[in-house]
């Protein structure tokens, strides 16, 4: 299994205080991996540093095997989109101009592709289910369909990697459903590799390949799924005991029921 | 539901359409309040005057065109044109929708340097406009490190430019009493008046009402990238801090040379943009000429307005946008805030 982002010995401190303390991970090609761990455990800041997003750390963080530090902004966001948690667009700016505004780093003052662009913003409305949204001002938008056009801002870019900050935050249970099954197309048909922190255990379990759990500025396990979300290790990261159901379907539930109280809940 | 798809394709025409017409609409207006300031005035000329004036042949009011009217005229256009197009990309690049180079603070800052050459130094003239550019630029800069703290806050970014207008203010008063000998219709260069500009003042303003505005075009794209934040517009691969500190400059150049040539002239860069976004959207490729057109008409049209309405005494122009900008600063205050 290749690996197509990877960081090694990093450590991010954030106005003098250690968010992450010296971490390797690796994340693999075309695959689907989600970042979980309790509140303040460093998961954005991780994000945030495999996207270039912060670039003030310790230790390295490689794309395909290169620094990312050596790629040039635009060309770094060819490859990869990150869609950070709250953006906010003027208020009369409509889901077309801000899908279309993902074409960025493919243009220049000296070369800009029409057809290109075109058909790339096409792509990225399709995938997301927004043509029909395309005039409509980006404010008026409900929650989910405003997170679909953000997502489709974040497609037009043609990134070969995704990085999403807590996608479906704010989204009512159809909703975060719309998002996930998105996302899980994205990377089946389309071979995008998909990295995501998700706060919700279920969703990790239901669409993520591989799991990384961060716990107190360092990575606490990382496997599949099945592997990692055992109500042994969510009780020792959460701090909750977890019970485990499998629906008629095979589908497997993990329902939080109580809090661990030995030991501290932290 | 079924044929939604295709009146969303119309309606995407439409607007496209639309936007040309409004644009159009803008140039006329500008063409209009031209030709209104050319012809009124003390000596009413007529159209055909005009234009037996400016093809060279002789006739009895040639002189007040050529020479009083025309540079006047061009004078209001492009000081309209710069302060429009720096009010809209600073609201871009300080993602704050009541900035304007008056308010916050940058006009005071060119008016600063302008005015420390045009009274202690009164020899080097042709330095004003840099002199400005730079008391611009530093302003400009203030304004920033003192409003950005782990990011910045439109509230910080006014608080922040009432002091350094302030500061700067003080200074430009206090050069004003000490050497009030020295300075011909300073109260006029205060408020921002167009009286008895000629083609000197053409000549300092229009090389960087050039350049500002072709810059201006080039940056469209990037301002319309940096509208959507920090974050974002890092992750489309822009980069953020040289785009903003660059566009910074481009509209410190744009404030300081109107302000080298009309003194501090106020709301200009503030209305002018609002209008035009309401009509316009905040595409900055449509945004901007559309300030540059809408900016030409409002100055031309209100300095005509300023120096006929109470003839034979002539307002200062400033007055007029004052009367105009404040409410609507107001207005933007209560529902942007």
């Amino acid at each position: 299994m290749m690996s197509i982002l990877s960081v090694k010995n990093l450590s991010v401190k954030l106005q003098q205080k250690e968010i992450l303390r010296e971490i390797s991970l690796d994340f693999a090609k075309a695959k689907r991996t989600a970042i979980i761990g309790p509140n303040g455990c460093g998961k954005s800041t991780l994000l945030r540093a495999l996207s270039g997003l912060n670039r003030n750390y310790q230790g390295e963080v490689l794309l395909a095997g290169q620094k990312l530090t050596s790629f040039s902004k635009k060309s770094l966001a060819r490859q990869l989109a990150i869609l950070p948690q709250g953006a906010t667009a003027p208020a009369d700016l409509t889901v077309g101009e801000l899908v279309d505004y993902g074409r960025f780093p493919h243009r220049s003052w000296f070369k800009t592709d029409v057809r290109a662009d075109r058909e790339a913003v096409a792509w990225a409305m399709a995938q997301t289910k927004i043509e029909q949204l395309k005039d409509r001002q980006v404010a008026t938008l409900s929650g989910g369909e405003r997170q679909r056009a953000w997502i489709a801002m974040a497609l037009a870019q043609q990134p070969k990697i995704l990085l999403l900050d807590e996608p479906t935050t704010y989204l009512d249970i159809a909703h975060q459903l719309e998002v996930m099954q998105i996302v899980k197309k994205l990377n089946s048909e389309y071979k995008i590799t998909v990295i995501m922190v998700l706060h919700d255990i279920n969703h990790a379990r239901q669409y993520a390949d591989e799991i990384v759990v961060l716990k107190e500025q360092q990575v606490f396990a990382q496997g599949t799924a099945a592997a990692v979300l055992t109500p042994a290790l969510l009780a020792t990261v959460f701090g909750v005991r977890v019970e485990r159901f499998v629906s008629p379907a095979g589908a497997e539930i993990l329902l939080p029921t109580s809090l661990v109280e030995e030991g501290g809940v932290r | 539901m079924q044929n939604s798809g295709s009146e969303n394709k119309r309606f995407g025409v439409v607007a496209a359409k639309w936007r040309i017409l409004v644009l159009l609409v803008f140039a006329i207006l500008a063409l209009t309040a031209g030709l209104g300031s050319l012809m009124q005035g003390a000596v009413p000329v007529s159209s055909e005057e005009i234009w037996q004036a400016i093809q060279g042949i002789p006739g009895t009011n040639q002189q007040i065109i050529l020479n009083i009217r025309l540079p006047r005229t061009i004078v209001a256009a492009l000081v309209g044109m710069n302060l429009a197009l720096a009010g809209a990309i600073l609201q871009a690049v300080m993602k704050n929708p009541l900035a304007d180079p008056h308010i916050i603070g940058i006009s005071s800052g060119a008016g600063l340097t302008g005015i420390i050459i045009m009274i202690l130094y009164p020899s080097l003239e042709q330095l004003i406009a840099p002199a400005a550019f730079l008391g611009a630029m530093a302003a400009a800069i203030a304004i920033y490190i003192l409003a950005w703290k782990g990011g910045i806050r439109p509230v910080r970014i006014i608080l922040a430019g009432v002091a350094v207008s302030a500061f700067f203010g003080a200074g430009i008063s206090g050069l004003l009493i000490f050497y009030s000998d020295r300075v011909h219709g300073a109260l006029m260069w205060l408020v921002g008046g167009l009286s008895a500009r000629s083609w000197p003042h053409v000549e300092i303003i229009l090389p960087y009402a050039l350049a500002g505005l072709v810059l201006a075009l080039l940056g469209a794209r990037h301002l319309n990238i940096l509208q959507l934040g920090d974050e974002i517009a890092k992750g489309l691969g822009l980069r953020v801090e040289a785009t903003r500190l660059a566009l910074t400059a481009v509209a410190a150049m744009l404030a300081a040379s109107a302000v080298s040539v009309v003194g501090l002239l106020g709301f200009v860069g503030l209305v002018v943009p609002h209008v035009v976004r309401l009509l316009l959207g905040s595409d900055y490729r449509f945004l901007l000429p559309g300030a540059a057109l809408f900016g030409m008409a409002l100055v031309m049209a209100s300095d005509t307005f300023a120096r006929t309405a109470f003839a034979p005494t002539e307002l200062p122009v400033g007055i007029i946008m004052a009367i105009i900008g404040a409410p609507f600063f107001l207005f933007l205050l209560r529902r942007e805030l």
